[in-house]
This record gives C-alpha cells, structure tokens and sequence, in this order.
C-alpha cells in the first residue's frame, strides 16, 4: 500500500489566512495562539499550556472541531515535552486517538499528529513494559494512516529510540541516520536526529563520532532557536571533551550548558538533569551528582504509577552511591520498588542487577 | 618565503553581488548608508573646518526620467587618497578611521558617527546599475574627483571640473526598484531610516525638510511632542502611561557602568493575548533607525509596551539591520526592566486609577506573565478583574462575598446548573474559562493560604445535604424502575427541582467505547485505549447520569401527594428531560430525538 500524505501547515495557515481576509477576529486569534504558544514552550511552558488549552476551547466555542483537536495534540506535547506531566499527557493522547478515529475526523489534517502523541506518551512513561505495542502503532501508523512529513520523521525517530532502549545500537544508528537523512530541510528534526546519533555514539564509546554529532547539533539548535537543544549539544561537548583530555574547553561548555540552561523553565528533570550529572559523573564530582538525583527524588510525585523516570531516577542515584562505596540494601530496594511500579518490571529490574556486575565504573547511559 | 603559501582570489563582481543582495532585507536600506555617509561627512566638516560656510544639509533629488537619484551633501569631501582608501576598499570603513581620528580631538563629535562597517556603500548597488560619486574635499585647492563603477572590478576615477565641497552620489536606479523614483515613496524611506537625523535632507529643492530632525524627547516640551509623536507613528491617541528612558547607571558590585539610552515606552489602551500583545521597540542608533518590532529587549512580562529608544551602545550587525547580542545587550535588557518596573511601581503608588486601568485594558497578556513573576503578580493581584455571575469583580471583592472561597468553572458559564447551585447558597460563581485565569487563581491561593479554590464544573453533589428517601419512595421508584439513576437531595435554590450529574469520565468513555465498537480506531491504537478504558471505573449506567432530586423544590413535595400513577408518571418523565436540558450534556442529535419523543409522549398522556 502506497503511503497517504496530508499536509497540516497549509491548511493551518490557510484558516488563518481566511480569518485575515474575513476580518473575524476571533478565528485570527485562534489561528495566531500556536505561534504564540510555541515561542513560550521552553521558557514559560505553564503560559504555553494555557495559551494552548485557551485554543481547545476557543476552537470548541467556534465550532472548529479540527482546530479543536489540533491544539488538544498541542496540549499534549507540552505536557510530555516541556513540563514532564507524562499521566495527564497519557490520559489526554488516550482521549484525543479515541475523538480522532471517529468517522468525523478522517481528513483533519492534525489526525496524525493526534496519533503519535500516544506513542509519545507510552514511549515517555514506560517504554519497556510496551516496546511491542509501541512498534505495532508505528507501523499502523505507517501503513493505515495518512501521515504528514513532520510525524512520518517522527516515526523514524522512535524508531531510533525504541533501538536505543532495547540497546541494540546498530539497529537504532541505522534508524537515526535515516531519521536525519528524511529530516535534512527541517533544522528543528535535524537537531534531534544529532542528539540521537550523539548519544547513541556515546553509548557505543564512540566519542570522537560523539562529539562531532553533538556540535552538529548545536549548530542546528541555534538555527531552529531551539535553546534546551542547545543547552543539551554544550552539555553533551562538555562531556565528551573532558573524556578527550580537554578539560578547559569542557568546563566553558559545561558553564554555557548550564547558563544556558538556567534561562529556561523547564523542570529540573528535562532541563539539563542528565548532563549534569554526566558530566559531574566523569570528573568524579560525585557528591554534586547525588545532590542533584537526591533532589530529583524530592521532587517526584510518588503517586504517579507509571513512570520510568522514578525508576531511572533511583537507579542512577544507585549507581553514584555506589561509586562512592555508600549504596545500601535500602537503596536497591527502593529501586526495585519503582521497577515494580512499571507494567513489566522484568527489563527495568535487569538494569538493577548490573550495580551488583562488579565493575567500578558508572555505565554509559 | 615559503612557495606553498598562496593567496585567495576575490570574484568581485560576485562578492558585490553575495553582499548588496544577500546582506540586506529589503533595498531601501541604501537609501540608510547613503544618507548616513552623507550625514557622516557633515559631521566630519564641522569638526575640521574652521571656516564652515554654510549649514550643513543634504539634497536628495530625483530625476525620473533620467532614472537618476542623487544624493548630495556639503560636508567634508573627500580627497583621491580618501577616495581609494575607503571608496574602492571593501570592508575598509571610512567612518570608523574618522571615528578613530577624531576621539581624541572631539571625542564627543566622533560618537555621533554612525558609520563602521565599510561595506554600507556597497548597497548602493542594490538600487544602481551605475554608481557616479563626485567629490571635493573641503581641504584646500583639492580638485574635483570622479570615481564610477558599474558594480564590477572596474571603475574609473578622474578629475572634473570644480563642483562645491562635498560629495554627490548619482544612482542609475535599476528597472527593478524604479518605485523609488517615486517621490512619496522615497520621501517615505527617509523619513522612516533618519527621521531623527540631526542634519536636514531637502528632496527635490523643497525648502522644508522631509525629516523631523529632533526626537521627541529633545524637543522644548518632551511630553507633548511624544504624545504628538506615538499618533503620528503608532495610531494611537490617548496611551494609557508614557515612561520616559533616561541614561542608566548599572551596579556591577565591584564597580558600576552608566548605559546611555534615550526615548520612551509607552503602554497602549489595551492588547490581547496571542492576538494583539507588544512588547516591541524601535531601536535607533545615534539617531539612526536600525530596527522595529525587537522583542528581546524588554522582559517578557511587558507584553503590553511599546517602545521607541536611542542607544548608542547597542551594536548593530554589518546589515545594522539587526542588534549583536553580546554583553552591553544584557546591560540594556537590564536598564530597561529596572526602569519600567520602577516607573509601574511609581504609578501603582500615586496614579491607583490609571494602574488599573493599564491591568484591565492588558487583562490577558498581564495575568499571563504575572503567573511566572512574583513581584508582578503582588502588584497587580488585587486588580485584576473576573467575570462572575455578579458582575465582574476583583477577587477581593469577590472573596468579601464567600466564605473564603472562589467557585469557579472552567468552561463558559452560558446556561448551566453549577451557576444555579453556586447562587443558590448565596455564592457569585467566578469563570475561569479563559487564558491563564486558573494558573493565577491557584497563585492568589499560594499567596493567601486561608483561600479555597472549589471547582464547581468537576462535581455537583458537594452543595447537597442527603434527606430521608421514605416519603418520596413512590417517585424514586418510578425512575429506578426505568434504570434512572436517582436520589433526593436538599439543595439551594429551592426553586430548582432536579438537576443531572454526569461523571467526568462521560463524554470520553462513551466516544471511545463507540469508537471500539465501530472498529474505527486502527488495531495498535485500539488495544492501548481499551486497556485503558478498562482502567477506568465508570459503568454504563453512571453514564447515563445521576438524577438529583430537590427536596427543598416546593413542586417535589407536591409530587407525593399525587396518587394517580397515570398523572404521576409523564410529570416525572418531563422532568427528567428538564434536568437533562439544564446540564446540556451528552446530549446528540440522536439522544435530543429520544428527549423529545419522551417529552411528547408525557405532554400527551397529560392531556389526554
């Protein structure tokens, strides 16, 4: 079966430009509150949310059904992207691919975007209990569902990912290079195809490649004014030229990451977490690394079932504790309490036993 | 010397071309560099010449059917060695060597140059096919030269015979930007690149120039001519507040730094969220535009001013189109968020009326970023107004009429039964449906402790007390009978016999369970909604809704003193419909049909 296309900015951007032409104000408004939202996603994402959550119900009292579910997937993507509220994000995708699939809105052109938001938020909350099910929407989505480039690209990506987390890293570069080939006219996927192939030539200990791939990133972060992107390419250098010996330049970087970083309001936990702690990790400043996981645990909602960022959260501060010769019992077990917590806890609980694999190094993650 | 050292070679013609078309925007600019050279070089002749002979002043003449534009000055002239140097020399600016020169001399004097880059001449050929400059220097007995260029690596320079001192640029204005013979359109140019130019530029021998030459704030009355000034410009009467923008001194702890910065803020009669916000400035460089709409230099909170500034330490970018963002850009970004938050908390201080109005004219944008910004927020908390079923109110005011509480919904308040109840305990209920009026009701509640937020759209059994079922037995046993949910109730206002609870989960458990059943969502999707669904503890009937029953509702009461079963029922049923009007949800073309062939059903047997 040939691959359906639609394309969702024309007609976005014609709705808007109807408005304009018509003069009706409230519709321009509905058209311009994405752009608007877009801009404050990574330094007030609170306004984004409810700059977007003001375009559902606007859209509702227009009577825009499409544009109404355009801006629900909008929701979504703030609340799994830029505020880390990974179950409201769940619940929303589950309820906006059930209003989608109904016969009234097969040609809204925001009915892929819908879709892969589930797939967003299975992959965000516990990727490793659904690795099947998320493969099997990937490929529904690419068979049965007409696709716009964005979300086809994005399909590459979790593609990628998905390797990733399996750990079978040939198969994820393979995905990853064909992700950024597909993505070559758009800087914003470019840049995400670069923090993909860097981390993956990272855990392959690949990092001469590493690097090159993160400063890749970089330039295409400035260029996409993606500033959390780029925060991630200076920490990631940060890293990988401290590990080459270069240890001034990876301490500038590592200042810009931060700064960088510090300008945005992102929560701690997608706002630099992991490379701080990397990079703390690899210069061996392992007090500043637990502080930081130690605070990321008083910040977690113990409530929320199903999170694969408690586990991991646990799991790294396990791997520090034990760095520094003070891991305990309860430690571990407070890890396996979160593994737990996970749809099928075997894989998470596999990950716990490599603390006890005898080696004195923190493994590359 | 080491043989393996080459040198590169430059295609002129092409870096002309990648640099007059490619480094601007638009090609008006050169209208820009050839009256900052032209304003550059009467800078220089005031300076250097100790017998100026007239006012300085440059003419701009157009010859339509020449194609020519010409550009003329009697400032400073310039030699053949000044000539060859900065004319013929990419990249070699004449204006930052004279800047050079004369810092030490008249420092002053050299701070009013513009000019730095020495490729602003270069855009002349983004209008010209054939560029003709003519000059004499004010030194004396220098002759008159003529240098010409066609845009490529020729040109010719020669000598003519004597022209006064100074310089004219002739343009041979190419096919494709003959709209700028057109003399509104040029005259428009000008007045938008140099309005603020202090040297006067005549177009066409007029006797008045086409640029106001003084900025408001230099004018004998700043107030008036900025307010003159925001009509002119902006199309705005009456702003609601004008803050002046003075030099501003900057601590740097160990040390402290004065940042020069002329101009004004101004804050329009009212903006709207994602449609109409601000936030935007004019920003001029000694005088000479560079750029409008910039939206990086005031903090984000003040989406709702505007903005016009001269700072002559802001650096522009090669195009001066764009501002560089390096240290002295942070500086500014401070200096004028340390004056505007001075002069808004001044105003909230001694105009308490006009800061209102500002909050309620900027409602959207204002709550938007108050959320994020403490001392904002503190500033404007007990201002803001919201819509309630009072009235709009300030949440004070609000507050002076509960128990402490706001009962909010969160979508329009058009017609239903929350506001009923809400009112029916004597409480206004408050709208939140709009942009960011959760996010700052749950910040007043962060701030003042003793506040409860209780949402009255996400249940409506908490203004309900629970009565004895025994003396209404006969009626709710009609409604069970028909697998109607149902229970008696006492609830305000009395006046209300019945309302409807639907679950929160309702609309959605019903769409996907129909969704699965129809087969419409794909294979993949539909395992993960149903595992989902099957999570969720809402069973069909809850569906349906809860019928509450107002034992308060005098009607309700009369209800069990009716015997007649036959009389009983169809009341019974038209009130149920009733109830499920009020909520208005759930209810589809399919489901409105079934309402009504009920209604009629009951209607019926009651007249019959």
């Amino acid at each position: 079966m040939s691959r359906q296309y639609v394309q969702l900015w024309p007609w976005f951007n014609e709705f808007g430009r109807q408005a304009r032409i018509a003069n009706d104000q409230e519709r321009l408004r509905l058209y311009k509150i994405d752009d608007n939202a877009f801009e404050h996603r990574e330094k007030n994402p609170q306004h984004a949310l409810a700059l977007r959550r003001e375009g559902v119900a606007l859209a509702e009292r227009l009577h825009e059904p499409c544009m109404a579910l355009f801006y629900e997937y909008r929701v979504v993507e703030v609340l799994i992207f830029h505020l880390a509220r990974y179950e409201e994000g769940l619940e929303l995708a589950t309820r906006i691919v059930a209003k989608a699939s109904q016969e009234a809105y097969v040609t809204c052109p925001a009915r892929a975007r819908v879709f892969i938001t589930l797939i967003s938020a299975y992959f965000e909350t516990d990727a490793l209990s659904y690795t099947d099910e998320i493969t099997a929407m990937i490929e529904t989505m690419e068979n049965n569902i007409p696709l716009d480039d964005d979300t086809h690209r994005r399909l590459f990506a979790y593609r990628a990912k998905l390797a990733m987390e399996l750990h079978e890293y040939d198969k994820a570069m393979e995905e990853a290079l064909k992700y950024l080939e597909i993505s070559a006219s758009s800087a914003f996927r470019s840049t995400h195809a670069y923090g993909i192939l860097g981390h993956l030539a990272y855990l392959q200990n690949n990092d001469r490649q590493a690097l090159d791939y993160t400063y890749l990133m970089q330039e295409t972060a400035l260029r996409a004014s993606q500033q959390a992107s780029l925060a991630h390419s200076y920490g990631w250098q940060a890293l990988l030229l401290f590990l080459q010996g270069e240890s001034q330049e990876a301490q500038r970087l590592f200042m810009l990451a931060v700064a960088e970083a510090n300008t945005l309001s992102l929560p701690k936990e997608l706002n630099l977490l992991y490379g701080k702690c990397r990079y703390y990790d690899a210069r061996g400043e392992y007090e500043k690394s637990l502080f930081l996981w130690d605070e990321q645990v008083q910040l977690m909602n113990p409530k929320t079932l199903q999170r694969q960022t408690y586990f991991y959260t646990f799991l790294r501060r396990c791997f520090v504790l034990r760095q520094m010769g003070r891991l305990t019992e309860a430690d571990i077990e407070q890890t396996r309490q979160a593994a737990h917590r996970m749809r099928k806890p075997d894989r998470y609980l596999a990950q716990i036993e490599e603390l006890h694999d005898g080696k004195t190094e923190i493994p590359r993650y | 010397m080491d043989d393996n050292k080459r040198q590169f070679q430059i295609h002129l013609p092409g870096l002309l071309k990648v640099l007059a078309e490619n480094l601007y925007s638009t090609p008006k600019v050169a209208v820009r560099e050839l009256l900052q050279n032209a304003h550059d070089s009467c800078v220089r002749r005031s300076v250097e010449d100790k017998r100026p002979s007239a006012r300085a002043r440059i003419d701009v003449r157009i010859d339509p059917d020449a194609q020519t534009i010409i550009v003329q000055d009697n400032g400073s002239g310039l030699t053949e060695d000044e000539v060859v140097q900065y004319l013929s020399t990419i990249g070699r600016s004449y204006t930052r060597q004279l800047g050079e020169n004369l810092s030490l001399m008249s420092p002053e004097v050299s701070e009013k140059l513009i000019g730095q880059f020495g490729l602003g001449f270069l855009s002349a050929f983004l209008i010209a096919s054939q560029v003709t400059l003519t000059t004499r220097s004010m030194k004396p007995d220098s002759p008159t030269y003529q240098w010409q260029s066609n845009g490529d690596i020729h040109y010719d320079l020669k000598t003519v015979d004597d022209a006064p001192i100074g310089t004219q640029v002739k343009l041979l204005v190419k096919p494709s930007v003959a709209y700028l013979l057109n003399e509104s359109v040029l005259v428009s140019a000008i007045q938008h690149y140099a309005d603020f130019l202090p040297i006067p530029v005549h177009v066409n021998g007029s006797s008045m120039a086409v640029n106001a030459i003084h900025p408001p704030w230099e004018a004998i009355d700043p107030t008036i001519a900025t307010q003159d000034y925001i009509a002119r410009k902006f199309a705005m009467e009456h702003p609601l507040a004008v803050i002046p923008l003075h030099d501003h001194k900057i601590d740097l702890g160990h040390d402290s730094i004065t940042i020069p910065m002329r101009g004004f803020l101004f804050i329009p009669p009212s903006s709207t969220a994602s449609i109409q916000e601000y936030g935007d400035l004019s920003i001029y460089i000694r005088r000479m535009f560079i750029c409008e709409n910039q939206r990086d230099l005031l903090p984000n909170w003040a989406r709702f001013v505007r903005g016009v500034i001269d700072c002559p330490a802001l650096e522009p970018t090669a195009s001066r189109e764009e501002l560089r963002r390096e240290e002295v850009y942070l500086l500014v970004q401070q200096a004028l968020e340390q004056q505007l938050s001075a002069s808004l908390h001044e105003l909230a201080r001694t105009d308490t009326m006009r800061w209102k109005q500002i909050v309620r004219g900027h409602r959207d944008v204002i709550m938007g970023w108050a959320v994020k910004n403490n001392d904002f927020f503190e500033h404007i908390a007990s201002i803001v107004t919201f819509r309630t079923t009072r009235g709009h109110l300030t949440l004070p005011g609000y507050l002076a009429l509960t128990d402490d509480a706001v009962y909010y919904v969160t979508h329009d308040m058009d017609n239903k039964q929350e506001q009923m109840l809400g009112e029916g305990f004597g409480m206004p209920v408050l709208d939140a449906s709009r942009f960011g009026e959760i996010g700052f009701l749950q910040k007043y509640v962060d701030y003042h402790p003793r506040v409860r937020l209780v949402q009255m759209d996400s249940g409506t059994n908490r203004f309900m007390h629970p009565v004895p079922e025994e003396p209404f037995a006969r009626v709710l046993a009609y409604y069970r009978s028909r697998k109607i949910r149902v229970q008696i109730m006492a609830f305000k206002p009395d006046v209300l016999p019945a309302i409807i609870s639907y679950p929160k989960e309702a609309e959605f458990v019903r769409d996907a369970r129909s969704a699965l059943d129809t087969g419409d969502i794909p294979d993949a999707f539909a395992g993960m909604i149903g595992a989902y669904l099957s999570k969720m503890t809402v069973d069909e009937e809850s569906l349906a809704g809860a019928l509450y029953l107002n034992a308060n509702n005098a009607f309700v009461q009369a209800l069990v003193t009716v015997e007649d079963d036959e009389k009983l029922e169809p009341v019974l049923d038209l009130l149920h419909q009733m109830a499920r009007l009020l909520a208005g949800r759930l209810l589809d073309a399919e489901k409105i049909t079934a309402l009504f062939e009920n209604t009629n059903t009951a209607l019926t047997r009651l007249i019959q």
